[in-house]
């Protein structure tokens, strides 16, 4: 009940005149994000973080935060509509998401994916809004050991559960880890792998490598291919009540299925679009007509990929872990602003945290709003030639990595990652563990050290610690379970394997 | 293709972990009894970059075939590091001409690059993008960015 007052506290900052207005440009940021190919919500809120950074705090995580759930919006249309998804996690939707469009019920595929992302968005808002202030306060008793326990099993879950080599992905994240070193220790504050070069004093910025990993190296990809696009018309857009009541129940299991998953880390919205469009052809009594049509093949990646954007805030606000590269970068906009999430963002910062919390309320409404009458000008937008766009979002990846900390060496590091993401590409290397070590690499150490500090050098604190212990057994289960599964895979198994991608 | 990437990719990992552990050494330790120190954590990631790229150059060498990877060409690098060399240039001219001027020239190059054939429709859009970037970021959010040598000495004169 004190969440709901708190809540209702929030929507009254939330429907003031500034805060009302950077919901509205998050989502329409959002929206374009998601329409766009070439830029994702990892890369769009990378760029536009060290821009909107000039906005008061509260300002600038509601945009960020809108153009992560908007993006889920915008990738559905052009899937639809053009066949070619603005970003992963609507990959899946195209396949029967197209051929509906092409058998002229774009429209109906249009409106269930709208109004199922609304529905998604709107419960897992509700389990956002009950559930992170249980797990905050269930995370007050964390200390280092806890926390180190902690980012060992969110590590090993990036890496074993949803990823298609673990081999690979465990060298991705060793090379994560080490791009965290130069710079200073961060419990002696020694400098470390220098160079003796003072430009490597600050470390670097995870940012940076987070535009060129998704920005750069997506332009680099895209370069090597020829994007040719047809826009099918989009008639009425407003479904008919047989077809809302058939996807009525897959709107239900998969916004179950996309909450769920959206609490692990690794678990992007690309992955569990798959899970719930997978799970749905098997309970459907005609599972062969998936792909060549059906509105629950759009109805249940859409919905779970909303979902999932929603829980993904959990672990983030409640723990200080983020689930998803996309929030590991909203985790970099909170600490700018000196907001350092887990259990005391909620009693210290609480009006902040509810007044964002409610603003994704208003939010997912703009959306529906935006989605459904406008979807023809968004699919326009689709339509710009990508030899427009692609100078376009280099010049937008120099302005973010350079507003950062003002120095050109920021956007030279953004291009090493450039090429370094288009290379791992290349080899098959997944980017993602990469990022999460990059970011969770520096809390990993400082608990390490701090919990050797209390126990005087010993070990046997992590095993006198019942929750740390727990954290750690259950990440060698993990690699355990992931290693077996990798040499003797079952169906359902590889469908999750491959399911893995490495943008988002 | 794919095995031989992969060994290709171990022997670079193995080289940097052996690399890193060889770099710790000038670390001082300062744990005061705990055994950890700077030098602690970046031993641990070389030592584990060096194992994880062992294993993945031995399986490369005993597993024959990479099933169900399809391989990607290099054939089509051209383009990609043409893009890189393009984009660093403009980070250098940058510095001389500011931001403005070398953004429009950027835009209309790559805009070329990336198969526009009218040079009016490409001039077109690479001044207005040009100036609708200055002046969202430059005037409205007051980004500072580069002014660059040339106009900071005409500025001076």
């Amino acid at each position: 009940m004190e969440s709901l007052s708190l809540l209702v506290n929030g929507f009254s900052n939330a429907i003031s005149g500034d805060n009302l207005l950077y919901a509205f440009v998050g989502s329409v940021l959002g929206t374009l994000v998601g329409i766009l190919p070439g830029i994702g919500p990892t890369a769009g809120i990378a760029l536009l973080l060290p821009l909107v950074a000039y906005l008061p705090p509260t300002g600038t995580i509601i945009i960020l935060a809108g153009i992560y759930y908007g993006s889920m919006y915008g990738g559905s249309t052009t899937s639809i509509l053009v066949n070619m998804p603005g970003e992963a996690a609507s990959v899946v939707t195209a396949l029967d998401g197209y051929q509906l469009a092409k058998q002229g019920r774009a429209g109906s595929a249009l409106a269930i994916s709208a109004i199922g992302s609304f529905v998604a968005g709107s419960i897992g808002l509700l389990g956002l809004t009950f559930t992170a202030p249980l797990l905050a306060d269930m995370a007050l008793v964390f200390g280092p050991p806890e926390y180190f326990g902690l980012v060992i099993l969110s590590l090993t879950v990036v890496v074993g559960l949803f990823g298609k080599s673990i081999l690979k992905g465990a060298i991705a994240g060793m090379l994560g880890f080490l791009f965290t070193l130069p710079g200073l220790d961060p419990i002696s504050g020694i400098p470390r792998f220098t160079f003796g070069s003072g430009v490597f004093y600050g470390g670097i910025d995870y940012i940076s490598a987070v535009v060129g990993l998704f920005a750069i190296a997506e332009v680099l990809e895209s370069a090597e291919q020829s994007i040719y696009a047809i826009c099918e018309k989009v008639g009425r857009w407003w479904p008919s009540k047989e077809e809302l009541r058939i996807c009525i129940g897959t709107m239900i299991r998969a916004t179950g299925i996309g909450f769920l998953f959206g609490l692990l880390p690794g678990c992007t919205p690309a992955v569990v679009s798959f899970i719930a469009y997978d799970i749905e052809k098997r309970l459907s009594k005609h599972p062969e007509k998936f792909g060549s049509g059906v509105l629950e093949g759009v109805a249940a990646p859409e919905t779970a990929n909303n979902a999932i954007t929603s829980s993904g805030f959990i672990p983030l606000f409640a723990l200080g872990i983020p689930p998803t590269p996309a929030l590991a970068v909203l985790l970099g906009a909170l600490t700018i602003y000196g907001l350092q999430p887990g259990p005391l963002l909620f009693q210290q910062h609480s009006d902040f945290i509810w007044t964002v919390i409610a603003s994704m309320y208003i939010g997912n409404v703009f959306l529906l709003i935006l989605n459904l009458p406008l979807v023809s000008l968004w699919a326009r937008i689709a339509m710009i030639p990508y030899r427009f766009l692609a100078p376009m979002i280099l010049v937008l990846c120099f302005i973010g990595t350079y507003s950062i900390r003002n120095r050109i060496f920021d956007v030279v590091i953004a291009i090493f990652f450039g090429l370094l993401g288009y290379m791992m590409k290349k080899v098959y290397m997944p980017v993602a563990p990469m990022v999460m070590t990059m970011i969770l690499g520096p809390m990993l150490e400082s608990n390490l050290g701090q919990s050797l500090s209390i126990s005087r050098g010993s070990l046997g604190i992590f095993l006198g610690r019942p929750i740390a212990l727990g954290f750690l057994v259950f990440a060698i289960f993990i690699i355990v379970f992931s290693l077996y599964r990798q040499y003797r895979p079952t169906p359902k198994w590889d469908m999750i394997r491959e399911s893995s991608t490495d943008v988002e | 293709m794919g095995l031989i990437k992969d060994r290709t990719i171990g022997i670079i990992c193995l080289a940097i972990g052996l690399m890193i552990c060889l770099g710790t050494k000038g670390l001082s330790i300062t744990s005061k009894g705990t055994g950890f120190g700077p030098d602690a954590f970046p031993l641990v990631v070389g030592i584990g970059l060096m194992a994880l790229s062992l294993f993945l150059v031995i399986k490369s060498f005993l597993f024959k075939k990479e099933v169900g990877q399809t391989t990607k060409s290099f054939k089509m690098l051209y383009k990609p590091f043409m893009i890189l060399f393009l984009t660093s240039l403009y980070i250098c001219l940058i510095l001389f001409l500011g931001f403005l001027v070398s953004t429009i020239l950027f835009i209309f190059v790559m805009t070329r690059f990336f198969g526009e054939t009218s040079i009016k429709i490409n001039a077109l859009f690479s001044v207005s993008l040009g100036l609708l970037i200055e002046v969202v970021f430059v005037v409205g959010l007051k980004v500072p960015l580069p002014t660059g040598y040339v106009l900071a000495i005409l500025g001076s004169g």
